[in-house]
Protein backbone atom coordinates (compact mmCIF):
# COMPACT_ATOMS: atom_id res chain seq x y z
CA UNK A 1 0.00 0.00 0.00
CA UNK A 2 1.17 2.95 -0.64
CA UNK A 3 0.65 6.93 0.14
CA UNK A 4 -2.06 8.46 -1.58
CA UNK A 5 -2.34 11.45 -3.88
CA UNK A 6 -6.44 12.50 -4.45
CA UNK A 7 -7.53 16.01 -5.82
CA UNK A 8 -6.78 18.82 -4.09
CA UNK A 9 -10.48 19.33 -2.34
CA UNK A 10 -12.02 22.95 -3.69
CA UNK A 11 -13.54 26.19 -2.27
CA UNK A 12 -11.35 27.78 0.02
CA UNK A 13 -9.76 25.35 2.25
CA UNK A 14 -6.91 22.93 0.53
CA UNK A 15 -5.32 19.69 0.15
CA UNK A 16 -1.53 19.74 -0.41
CA UNK A 17 0.51 16.78 -1.60
CA UNK A 18 0.45 13.71 0.92
CA UNK A 19 3.41 11.47 1.64
CA UNK A 20 4.50 8.90 4.09
CA UNK A 21 4.69 5.37 4.63
CA UNK A 22 2.47 2.67 3.25
CA UNK A 23 -0.24 2.00 5.00
CA UNK A 24 -0.53 5.81 5.91
CA UNK A 25 -2.39 9.28 4.58
CA UNK A 26 -0.74 12.26 5.39
CA UNK A 27 -2.99 14.73 4.24
CA UNK A 28 -1.96 18.62 4.35
CA UNK A 29 -4.48 20.78 4.74
CA UNK A 30 -4.56 24.69 4.18
CA UNK A 31 -7.06 27.71 4.83
CA UNK A 32 -10.57 27.89 5.79
CA UNK A 33 -12.23 24.51 6.66
CA UNK A 34 -15.91 24.40 6.81
CA UNK A 35 -18.93 23.11 5.45
CA UNK A 36 -18.27 23.64 1.40
CA UNK A 37 -15.07 21.53 1.70
CA UNK A 38 -15.94 19.00 4.32
CA UNK A 39 -17.72 16.60 1.43
CA UNK A 40 -14.53 16.51 -0.54
CA UNK A 41 -12.55 15.73 2.46
CA UNK A 42 -15.10 13.04 3.73
CA UNK A 43 -15.34 11.44 0.06
CA UNK A 44 -11.30 11.52 0.72
CA UNK A 45 -10.42 9.78 3.59
CA UNK A 46 -13.83 7.26 3.29
CA UNK A 47 -11.77 6.35 -0.17
CA UNK A 48 -8.48 5.75 1.62
CA UNK A 49 -9.78 3.61 4.28
CA UNK A 50 -11.63 1.64 1.87
CA UNK A 51 -8.57 0.82 -0.31
CA UNK A 52 -6.97 -0.59 3.20
CA UNK A 53 -5.53 2.78 4.68
CA UNK A 54 -5.02 2.14 8.67
CA UNK A 55 -3.76 5.33 10.10
CA UNK A 56 -4.22 8.95 8.35
CA UNK A 57 -2.54 12.10 9.71
CA UNK A 58 -3.85 15.04 9.10
CA UNK A 59 -1.49 18.43 8.87
CA UNK A 60 -3.13 21.38 10.30
CA UNK A 61 -0.61 23.70 10.65
CA UNK A 62 -2.05 25.38 7.73
CA UNK A 63 -5.22 25.47 8.72
CA UNK A 64 -6.45 28.97 9.97
CA UNK A 65 -10.39 27.62 10.30
CA UNK A 66 -11.97 24.22 11.06
CA UNK A 67 -16.10 24.01 11.53
CA UNK A 68 -18.07 21.20 13.09
CA UNK A 69 -18.68 19.95 9.83
CA UNK A 70 -15.34 19.10 8.58
CA UNK A 71 -14.89 17.73 12.75
CA UNK A 72 -17.85 15.38 11.55
CA UNK A 73 -16.09 14.55 8.38
CA UNK A 74 -12.94 13.35 10.31
CA UNK A 75 -14.88 11.84 13.19
CA UNK A 76 -16.54 9.57 10.45
CA UNK A 77 -13.13 8.55 9.15
CA UNK A 78 -12.29 7.48 12.69
CA UNK A 79 -15.05 5.75 12.81
CA UNK A 80 -14.94 4.03 9.70
CA UNK A 81 -11.24 2.93 10.46
CA UNK A 82 -12.54 1.05 14.21
CA UNK A 83 -15.09 -0.29 12.06
CA UNK A 84 -12.61 -2.32 9.88
CA UNK A 85 -10.63 -2.90 12.66
CA UNK A 86 -9.14 -0.62 14.15
CA UNK A 87 -6.76 2.29 13.28
CA UNK A 88 -5.22 6.03 14.32
CA UNK A 89 -6.30 9.10 13.07
CA UNK A 90 -3.78 11.65 14.06
CA UNK A 91 -4.02 15.81 14.12
CA UNK A 92 -0.93 17.47 13.47
CA UNK A 93 0.29 20.65 14.28
CA UNK A 94 -3.23 22.67 15.02
CA UNK A 95 -2.94 25.98 16.52
CA UNK A 96 -5.11 28.60 17.11
CA UNK A 97 -8.86 28.54 16.53
CA UNK A 98 -8.42 24.52 15.07
CA UNK A 99 -7.15 23.66 18.32
CA UNK A 100 -9.26 25.24 20.47
CA UNK A 101 -12.66 23.89 18.44
CA UNK A 102 -10.89 20.35 19.32
CA UNK A 103 -10.41 21.18 23.14
CA UNK A 104 -13.53 22.07 22.77
CA UNK A 105 -15.43 19.22 21.22
CA UNK A 106 -14.07 16.69 23.63
CA UNK A 107 -12.14 14.59 20.65
CA UNK A 108 -8.74 14.10 22.16
CA UNK A 109 -8.93 11.35 22.31
CA UNK A 110 -10.46 9.33 20.20
CA UNK A 111 -8.48 11.34 17.96
CA UNK A 112 -4.84 11.74 18.30
CA UNK A 113 -2.89 15.24 18.99
CA UNK A 114 0.36 15.66 17.77
CA UNK A 115 2.16 18.99 17.50
CA UNK B 1 -47.85 19.56 49.15
CA UNK B 2 -46.15 17.68 46.57
CA UNK B 3 -47.80 17.29 42.96
CA UNK B 4 -49.38 13.88 41.92
CA UNK B 5 -47.18 11.52 40.52
CA UNK B 6 -47.62 8.07 38.69
CA UNK B 7 -43.95 6.27 40.36
CA UNK B 8 -43.07 6.50 43.80
CA UNK B 9 -40.80 9.28 44.57
CA UNK B 10 -37.82 7.12 45.19
CA UNK B 11 -37.57 5.59 41.75
CA UNK B 12 -38.31 8.99 39.54
CA UNK B 13 -36.49 12.37 39.34
CA UNK B 14 -37.08 14.10 41.87
CA UNK B 15 -37.64 18.46 40.67
CA UNK B 16 -38.26 20.26 43.46
CA UNK B 17 -38.57 24.06 44.09
CA UNK B 18 -37.84 25.56 47.30
CA UNK B 19 -39.38 29.14 48.25
CA UNK B 20 -36.81 30.37 51.07
CA UNK B 21 -38.15 34.45 52.60
CA UNK B 22 -34.41 34.84 54.58
CA UNK B 23 -30.73 33.32 54.74
CA UNK B 24 -32.21 31.26 58.37
CA UNK B 25 -34.81 29.58 55.98
CA UNK B 26 -32.45 29.06 53.20
CA UNK B 27 -30.14 27.38 55.43
CA UNK B 28 -32.93 25.48 57.13
CA UNK B 29 -33.93 23.99 54.03
CA UNK B 30 -30.91 23.43 52.01
CA UNK B 31 -28.75 22.26 54.93
CA UNK B 32 -30.93 19.28 56.19
CA UNK B 33 -31.09 18.18 52.20
CA UNK B 34 -27.07 18.01 51.89
CA UNK B 35 -26.45 16.28 55.39
CA UNK B 36 -29.44 13.26 54.37
CA UNK B 37 -27.30 12.66 51.79
CA UNK B 38 -24.21 12.47 53.67
CA UNK B 39 -25.13 10.64 56.11
CA UNK B 40 -25.81 7.57 53.58
CA UNK B 41 -23.16 8.12 51.67
CA UNK B 42 -24.76 9.59 48.70
CA UNK B 43 -23.11 11.87 46.59
CA UNK B 44 -24.39 15.31 46.25
CA UNK B 45 -23.47 18.78 44.47
CA UNK B 46 -24.39 22.16 45.14
CA UNK B 47 -24.45 25.00 42.54
CA UNK B 48 -24.81 28.39 44.00
CA UNK B 49 -23.58 31.76 44.09
CA UNK B 50 -20.29 31.94 45.98
CA UNK B 51 -21.85 34.01 49.14
CA UNK B 52 -24.60 31.47 49.57
CA UNK B 53 -21.87 28.44 48.98
CA UNK B 54 -19.76 30.32 51.26
CA UNK B 55 -22.12 30.46 53.82
CA UNK B 56 -23.49 26.41 53.20
CA UNK B 57 -19.84 26.02 53.59
CA UNK B 58 -19.36 27.56 56.82
CA UNK B 59 -22.34 25.58 58.35
CA UNK B 60 -21.69 22.32 57.37
CA UNK B 61 -18.09 22.46 59.01
CA UNK B 62 -15.84 20.13 57.74
CA UNK B 63 -18.93 17.60 56.72
CA UNK B 64 -18.57 20.05 53.35
CA UNK B 65 -15.01 18.06 52.37
CA UNK B 66 -17.46 15.29 50.63
CA UNK B 67 -19.75 17.60 49.29
CA UNK B 68 -19.42 18.89 45.04
CA UNK B 69 -19.32 22.74 45.20
CA UNK B 70 -19.65 25.17 41.89
CA UNK B 71 -20.63 28.35 41.85
CA UNK B 72 -23.50 28.94 39.74
CA UNK B 73 -22.51 32.00 38.51
CA UNK B 74 -20.05 30.62 36.52
CA UNK B 75 -20.90 27.17 35.75
CA UNK B 76 -24.67 28.63 34.79
CA UNK B 77 -23.66 32.02 33.58
CA UNK B 78 -25.27 30.82 30.15
CA UNK B 79 -28.18 28.41 31.89
CA UNK B 80 -28.03 25.85 28.70
CA UNK B 81 -24.59 24.63 30.18
CA UNK B 82 -26.36 23.45 34.03
CA UNK B 83 -28.34 20.71 32.39
CA UNK B 84 -24.98 19.38 31.03
CA UNK B 85 -23.37 20.01 34.70
CA UNK B 86 -25.76 17.59 36.27
CA UNK B 87 -25.29 15.13 33.76
CA UNK B 88 -21.45 14.83 34.36
CA UNK B 89 -22.36 14.35 37.79
CA UNK B 90 -24.78 12.18 37.18
CA UNK B 91 -22.68 9.95 34.72
CA UNK B 92 -19.36 10.32 37.30
CA UNK B 93 -21.78 8.33 39.94
CA UNK B 94 -23.68 6.16 37.79
CA UNK B 95 -21.49 3.05 38.17
CA UNK B 96 -22.15 3.55 41.78
CA UNK B 97 -25.50 2.49 41.80
CA UNK B 98 -26.28 5.25 44.97
CA UNK B 99 -28.79 7.92 44.47
CA UNK B 100 -27.99 11.10 43.39
CA UNK B 101 -28.58 14.92 45.64
CA UNK B 102 -28.30 18.48 44.11
CA UNK B 103 -29.01 21.41 45.22
CA UNK B 104 -29.24 24.39 42.33
CA UNK B 105 -30.21 28.43 41.97
CA UNK B 106 -30.08 29.10 38.66
CA UNK B 107 -32.28 31.92 39.29
CA UNK B 108 -31.85 35.75 41.33
CA UNK B 109 -32.66 38.67 41.25
CA UNK B 110 -29.79 39.95 39.04
CA UNK B 111 -30.13 38.21 36.49
CA UNK B 112 -30.94 40.16 32.75
CA UNK B 113 -34.26 39.26 31.34
CA UNK B 114 -32.47 37.70 28.67
CA UNK B 115 -30.96 35.56 31.49
CA UNK B 116 -34.06 35.01 33.08
CA UNK B 117 -35.81 33.65 30.45
CA UNK B 118 -33.13 31.00 29.61
CA UNK B 119 -33.16 30.03 32.84
CA UNK B 120 -37.02 29.86 33.23
CA UNK B 121 -36.39 27.28 29.92
CA UNK B 122 -33.62 25.41 31.78
CA UNK B 123 -35.84 24.88 34.85
CA UNK B 124 -38.43 23.67 32.44
CA UNK B 125 -35.97 21.31 30.11
CA UNK B 126 -34.42 20.08 33.48
CA UNK B 127 -37.88 17.64 33.93
CA UNK B 128 -37.67 16.58 30.27
CA UNK B 129 -33.67 16.00 30.52
CA UNK B 130 -33.84 13.75 33.67
CA UNK B 131 -37.18 12.27 33.15
CA UNK B 132 -35.85 8.77 32.69
CA UNK B 133 -32.82 9.27 35.55
CA UNK B 134 -34.09 7.07 38.61
CA UNK B 135 -32.68 8.10 42.18
CA UNK B 136 -31.68 11.99 40.95
CA UNK B 137 -33.47 14.53 43.42
CA UNK B 138 -32.50 18.12 42.70
CA UNK B 139 -33.20 20.85 44.76
CA UNK B 140 -34.00 24.64 43.34
CA UNK B 141 -33.76 27.23 46.00
CA UNK B 142 -35.90 29.91 45.15
CA UNK B 143 -35.92 33.27 46.84
CA UNK B 144 -38.97 34.94 47.12
CA UNK B 145 -38.04 38.50 48.81
CA UNK B 146 -36.29 38.81 45.88
CA UNK B 147 -37.75 37.34 43.23
CA UNK B 148 -41.30 39.12 41.19
CA UNK B 149 -44.52 37.20 41.99
CA UNK B 150 -44.04 36.30 37.99
CA UNK B 151 -40.72 34.76 38.55
CA UNK B 152 -42.01 32.45 41.85
CA UNK B 153 -45.12 31.30 39.90
CA UNK B 154 -43.45 30.44 37.08
CA UNK B 155 -41.37 28.29 39.18
CA UNK B 156 -44.37 26.80 40.51
CA UNK B 157 -45.33 25.62 37.19
CA UNK B 158 -41.99 24.40 36.00
CA UNK B 159 -41.54 22.01 39.46
CA UNK B 160 -43.69 18.85 40.04
CA UNK B 161 -42.78 19.72 43.50
CA UNK B 162 -42.72 22.60 45.66
CA UNK B 163 -41.69 23.58 49.17
CA UNK B 164 -40.80 26.16 51.72
CA UNK B 165 -44.58 27.04 52.23
CA UNK B 166 -45.95 27.99 48.47
CA UNK B 167 -48.21 25.14 46.65
CA UNK B 168 -50.19 24.72 43.73
CA UNK B 169 -53.72 26.00 43.83
CA UNK B 170 -54.77 22.13 43.28
CA UNK B 171 -53.02 19.47 41.65
CA UNK B 172 -55.34 19.95 38.21
CA UNK B 173 -53.87 23.12 37.75
CA UNK B 174 -50.50 22.43 38.63
CA UNK B 175 -49.71 21.89 35.22
CA UNK B 176 -45.93 22.02 34.41
CA UNK B 177 -44.70 24.48 31.65
CA UNK B 178 -43.79 22.64 28.25
CA UNK B 179 -40.86 23.78 27.43
CA UNK B 180 -42.10 24.06 23.62
CA UNK B 181 -44.21 27.08 25.12
CA UNK B 182 -40.80 28.43 26.22
CA UNK B 183 -39.59 27.93 22.68
CA UNK B 184 -42.22 29.65 21.32
CA UNK B 185 -42.30 33.11 23.47
CA UNK B 186 -41.54 36.41 21.51
CA UNK B 187 -37.91 38.10 21.48
CA UNK B 188 -38.08 41.56 22.86
CA UNK B 189 -37.12 43.53 19.72
CA UNK B 190 -33.56 45.44 19.80
CA UNK B 191 -33.81 49.13 20.50
CA UNK B 192 -30.13 49.86 18.88
CA UNK B 193 -29.70 50.25 15.36
CA UNK B 194 -29.34 46.97 13.79
CA UNK B 195 -27.22 45.18 10.77
CA UNK B 196 -28.91 43.27 8.58
CA UNK B 197 -28.07 41.18 5.74
CA UNK B 198 -29.40 37.94 3.59
CA UNK B 199 -26.63 35.40 3.18
CA UNK B 200 -26.70 31.53 1.36
CA UNK B 201 -25.22 28.69 1.64
CA UNK B 202 -21.79 30.60 -0.29
CA UNK B 203 -21.65 33.17 1.83
CA UNK B 204 -20.54 31.55 5.46
CA UNK B 205 -16.96 32.41 4.75
CA UNK B 206 -18.13 36.10 4.48
CA UNK B 207 -20.66 35.86 7.23
CA UNK B 208 -17.56 34.50 10.23
CA UNK B 209 -15.86 37.24 8.76
CA UNK B 210 -18.13 40.09 9.02
CA UNK B 211 -18.82 38.70 12.87
CA UNK B 212 -15.47 38.40 13.79
CA UNK B 213 -15.01 42.45 12.46
CA UNK B 214 -17.86 43.62 14.29
CA UNK B 215 -16.94 41.63 17.41
CA UNK B 216 -13.37 43.71 16.84
CA UNK B 217 -15.51 46.42 16.65
CA UNK B 218 -17.66 45.97 19.75
CA UNK B 219 -13.76 45.63 21.74
CA UNK B 220 -14.53 41.73 21.64
CA UNK B 221 -11.40 41.43 19.46
CA UNK B 222 -9.58 39.09 22.37
CA UNK B 223 -13.02 36.72 21.46
CA UNK B 224 -13.46 37.02 17.85
CA UNK B 225 -12.33 33.96 16.56
CA UNK B 226 -14.49 32.75 18.94
CA UNK B 227 -17.40 34.50 18.00
CA UNK B 228 -16.65 34.26 14.23
CA UNK B 229 -17.01 29.93 14.68
CA UNK B 230 -20.00 30.56 16.72
CA UNK B 231 -22.02 32.55 13.97
CA UNK B 232 -20.62 30.09 11.31
CA UNK B 233 -22.23 27.19 12.90
CA UNK B 234 -25.41 28.53 13.26
CA UNK B 235 -25.31 30.42 9.81
CA UNK B 236 -24.19 26.78 8.81
CA UNK B 237 -27.01 25.25 10.61
CA UNK B 238 -29.57 27.77 8.29
CA UNK B 239 -27.90 26.63 4.95
CA UNK B 240 -27.87 23.07 5.90
CA UNK B 241 -31.83 22.92 7.90
CA UNK B 242 -33.14 25.95 7.37
CA UNK B 243 -34.05 26.52 3.88
CA UNK B 244 -30.19 26.90 2.12
CA UNK B 245 -30.29 30.85 3.34
CA UNK B 246 -30.92 32.82 6.25
CA UNK B 247 -30.63 36.51 7.85
CA UNK B 248 -28.44 37.85 9.95
CA UNK B 249 -28.98 40.92 12.08
CA UNK B 250 -26.38 42.21 14.56
CA UNK B 251 -26.67 45.00 17.26
CA UNK B 252 -25.38 46.35 20.33
CA UNK B 253 -27.24 46.21 23.55
CA UNK B 254 -25.10 48.13 26.11
CA UNK B 255 -21.98 46.43 26.06
CA UNK B 256 -22.95 43.37 24.81
CA UNK B 257 -22.88 42.58 20.86
CA UNK B 258 -25.67 40.48 20.08
CA UNK B 259 -26.29 38.28 16.41
CA UNK B 260 -29.63 36.70 15.53
CA UNK B 261 -29.74 34.28 12.60
CA UNK B 262 -32.69 33.50 11.20
CA UNK B 263 -34.25 30.71 8.99
CA UNK B 264 -37.18 29.17 7.29
CA UNK B 265 -36.18 25.66 9.87
CA UNK B 266 -37.96 24.68 13.13
CA UNK B 267 -36.38 22.93 16.17
CA UNK B 268 -38.15 19.80 17.28
CA UNK B 269 -35.97 19.05 20.39
CA UNK B 270 -35.97 21.84 22.76
CA UNK B 271 -32.71 20.22 23.97
CA UNK B 272 -30.68 20.71 21.29
CA UNK B 273 -27.43 21.83 22.53
CA UNK B 274 -27.28 20.59 26.04
CA UNK B 275 -26.48 17.02 25.32
CA UNK B 276 -23.05 16.43 25.03
CA UNK B 277 -22.47 14.47 21.46
CA UNK B 278 -20.44 11.36 22.18
CA UNK B 279 -16.39 12.03 21.66
CA UNK B 280 -16.90 10.23 18.23
CA UNK B 281 -20.47 11.72 16.73
CA UNK B 282 -20.26 12.47 13.41
CA UNK B 283 -23.13 15.38 13.38
CA UNK B 284 -25.30 17.32 16.11
CA UNK B 285 -21.68 19.68 17.47
CA UNK B 286 -23.03 22.89 16.33
CA UNK B 287 -24.88 24.41 19.30
CA UNK B 288 -23.26 22.30 21.67
CA UNK B 289 -20.15 23.75 20.39
CA UNK B 290 -22.12 27.66 20.20
CA UNK B 291 -23.35 27.07 23.79
CA UNK B 292 -19.35 26.62 25.17
CA UNK B 293 -18.28 29.99 22.96
CA UNK B 294 -21.53 32.49 23.79
CA UNK B 295 -22.34 34.15 26.75
CA UNK B 296 -25.81 33.53 26.20
CA UNK B 297 -28.14 31.37 23.57
CA UNK B 298 -31.44 31.92 22.69
CA UNK B 299 -33.81 29.60 20.50
CA UNK B 300 -37.12 30.37 19.17
CA UNK B 301 -39.43 28.92 17.53
CA UNK B 302 -41.50 31.23 15.33
CA UNK B 303 -44.32 31.05 12.49
CA UNK B 304 -41.85 31.54 9.80
CA UNK B 305 -39.36 29.54 11.58
CA UNK B 306 -36.10 29.65 14.07
CA UNK B 307 -34.91 32.72 15.63
CA UNK B 308 -31.09 32.04 17.29
CA UNK B 309 -29.89 35.00 19.86
CA UNK B 310 -26.37 35.11 20.31
CA UNK B 311 -24.58 36.89 23.15
CA UNK B 312 -21.09 38.22 23.66
CA UNK B 313 -20.43 40.39 26.58
CA UNK B 314 -18.14 42.66 26.46
CA UNK B 315 -16.26 44.40 29.67
CA UNK B 316 -17.97 47.47 31.48
CA UNK B 317 -15.91 50.77 29.96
Amino acid sequence: MSARSEPVIDGEGDVGPTTGTPGDLVLSLQGELDVSTSGALQRQLACAIASGVTRIVLIFDQVSFCDCATLGAVMGAHRALQDRGGGELVIRGATGMPKRLLALSDVIPPLQLEP
Amino acid sequence: MPAATSAPDAVRFRHEAFFYGDQATFLAGVLPFVRAALEVHEPVMVVLRSEKLAAVRAALGSESRDVTMADMAVLGANPALIIPAWRRFLNEHAASGRAVHGIGEPIWAGRSPAELAESQLHEALLNRAFADDSNFTLLCPYDTAALGAAVLDAAVHSHPFLSGGRTAPSCEQHALAAPADFLALALPEPVAPVEQRRFGSTDLATVRRLAQEMAVRAGLADRSTEVGLAVHEVAANSARHGGGHGSLRTWLDGTELVFEISDAGHLDDPLVGRIEPRPDAVTGRGLWLVNHLCDLVQLRNTPDGVIVRLHFRGTAP
